[in-house]
């Protein structure tokens, strides 16, 4: 089964980013002007570039066009696995880099307007890695990251900042497709430190503290009996 | 008798995720539904205008369901509800990625301010073009584990979606429902009052 959607509710980075470790061939048709378009894609790089059927060879045209692309927000787009070895080999462009290139701040208001988060939304850190980043979103990193350490708002930073909130919002939106800042969850602030929730989401068996079962434990078991009778 | 206080699931999600068909599956009463024929063209002919409450009793132990109404207008009671709930389902169609990214923002706006374990469910996985859980997981940016295939429309499906759930909760805190207890007083404060007249 595919991955599939429309331009008019995901942006192209985000379409990127959610296939960054899908290895496959990103379709399009009827993007623009162009009548169809293929992607393939391994690692968020793009591999190869058809354009209307045509092999695109030259990185500087490539680039081009997804910049073009970056800006069109209506289009069907399906992505299919494949292994490796079925896709052109005759690019390497990091897409997501490419794609948050920076523009004017109305042109990325508008562009993302309707994907970015909610104002009140607390972000942290995602990762230690920094990737690519432009002047402009690596000064606001600067000066945002120590505040984004413990889980900071828009609303907050724009404050503590002294900047203006749509431009925060935008930053937090590019940092976060880029991987580099992830929504807070209030959950594992509050619960237990020994359980890394975001490294070890599932199943960690219960501390055997006491007999009596926890409440949980016991609505588990009385689950699973229905489960098998049912 | 402390013991046997209810706690409380809630099920939210867009408009046609299949909320008030996970909680039919699930209840053993009869689901209070709200559904009324849709007033704006969403796509389908009712929609859940204030709660589905279902009920679910698991050794002794009530467990109350509220769906949400999908509307975004409803939004709002996603974040009352999830005060002191066991846990949150969160439900998507499978085969309306349209609706994803209005999902993810609001489950980001509540998870970031209210502590709530919660399982992401995409429903219509019985249906031939619909995305597949670890896709979804991919652009939500959740663990594998915490999104989970459902078909809405089968007991046994919903069933192992709440068994996937309370393994979540049991796993951030295996006295989890025993901190909540006396937070969440709902059926409690309904029959005490109901018994005073
Ligand atoms: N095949 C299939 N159909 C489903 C599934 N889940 C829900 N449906 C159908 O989808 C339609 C909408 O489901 P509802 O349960 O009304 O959706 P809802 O989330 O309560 O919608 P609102 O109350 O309008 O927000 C119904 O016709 C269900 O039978 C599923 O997993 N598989
Ligand atoms: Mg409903």
């Amino acid at each position: 089964m595919a991955v599939f959607g429309n331009l008019t509710e995901f942006p192209l980075v985000e379409v990127i980013g959610m296939l960054e470790r899908r290895c496959g061939i990103l379709r399009f048709s009827n993007l623009g002007s162009y009548r169809s378009l293929e992607f393939h894609m391994n690692n968020a790089q793009l591999q190869g570039l058809l354009v209307n059927g045509n092999v695109i060879r030259d990185g500087m045209q490539a680039k081009n066009l997804l910049l073009e692309l970056a800006n069109i927000r209506d289009g069907q787009f399906e992505f299919q696995r494949a292994p490796v070895n079925a896709l052109i080999n005759d690019l390497a462009i990091g897409m997501t880099q490419t794609l948050l290139q920076r523009a004017t701040l109305d042109d990325e208001w508008h562009n993302f307007r309707e994907s970015l988060p909610d104002p009140e939304t607390r972000f942290t850190l995602a990762t230690q890695e920094l990737v690519w980043l432009d002047d402009d979103l690596q000064s606001f990193w600067f000066q945002a990251e120590p505040l984004l350490e413990y889980g900071i708002n828009c609303n907050d930073l724009a404050q503590r900042l002294q900047l203006e909130p749509r431009m925060v919002l935008v930053s937090l939106y590019k940092l976060r497709a880029a991987g580099i800042i992830r929504p807070v969850r209030r959950m594992q602030e509050v619960s237990n430190p020994r359980l890394d929730i975001a490294a070890k989401p599932a199943i960690v068996q219960p501390v055997p503290t006491q007999h009596k079962p926890t409440l949980v434990s016991r609505l588990l078991g009385a689950l699973r009996l229905i489960g098998k009778t049912s | 008798m402390n013991e046997s206080k209810p706690l409380k699931v809630v099920i939210s999600g867009p408009v046609g995720a299949g909320k008030t068909t996970f909680v039919q599956s699930l209840s053993e009463i009869p689901v209070v539904n709200t559904d009324e024929t849709a007033s704006e063209d969403i796509g389908k002919a009712t929609t859940t205008v204030a709660l589905d409450f279902g009920m679910l009793t698991l050794d002794g132990i009530p467990i109350h369901l509220f769906g949400t109404p999908g509307q975004d207008r409803f939004d709002f009671m996603w974040e009352i509800l999830c005060e002191g709930a066991l846990g949150l389902m969160l439900l998507v169609a499978g085969d309306r990625p349209q609706d994803f990214p209005h999902a993810r923002r609001i489950l980001e706006f509540i998870t970031s301010r209210i502590a709530v374990p919660f399982l992401l469910g995409v429903t219509r996985q019985d249906l031939p073009r619909v995305w597949e859980p670890e896709d979804v997981a991919e652009y939500f940016d959740l663990a594998p584990e915490q999104v989970i295939g459902i078909n809405a429309t089968s007991s046994t499906s919903s069933l192992l979606a709440t068994v996937r759930l309370l393994e979540l909760v049991e796993a951030y805190d295996p006295f989890y429902a025993e901190n909540l207890q006396g937070h969440y007083d709902f059926g409690g404060t309904v029959i005490k009052s109901v018994k005073k007249t």
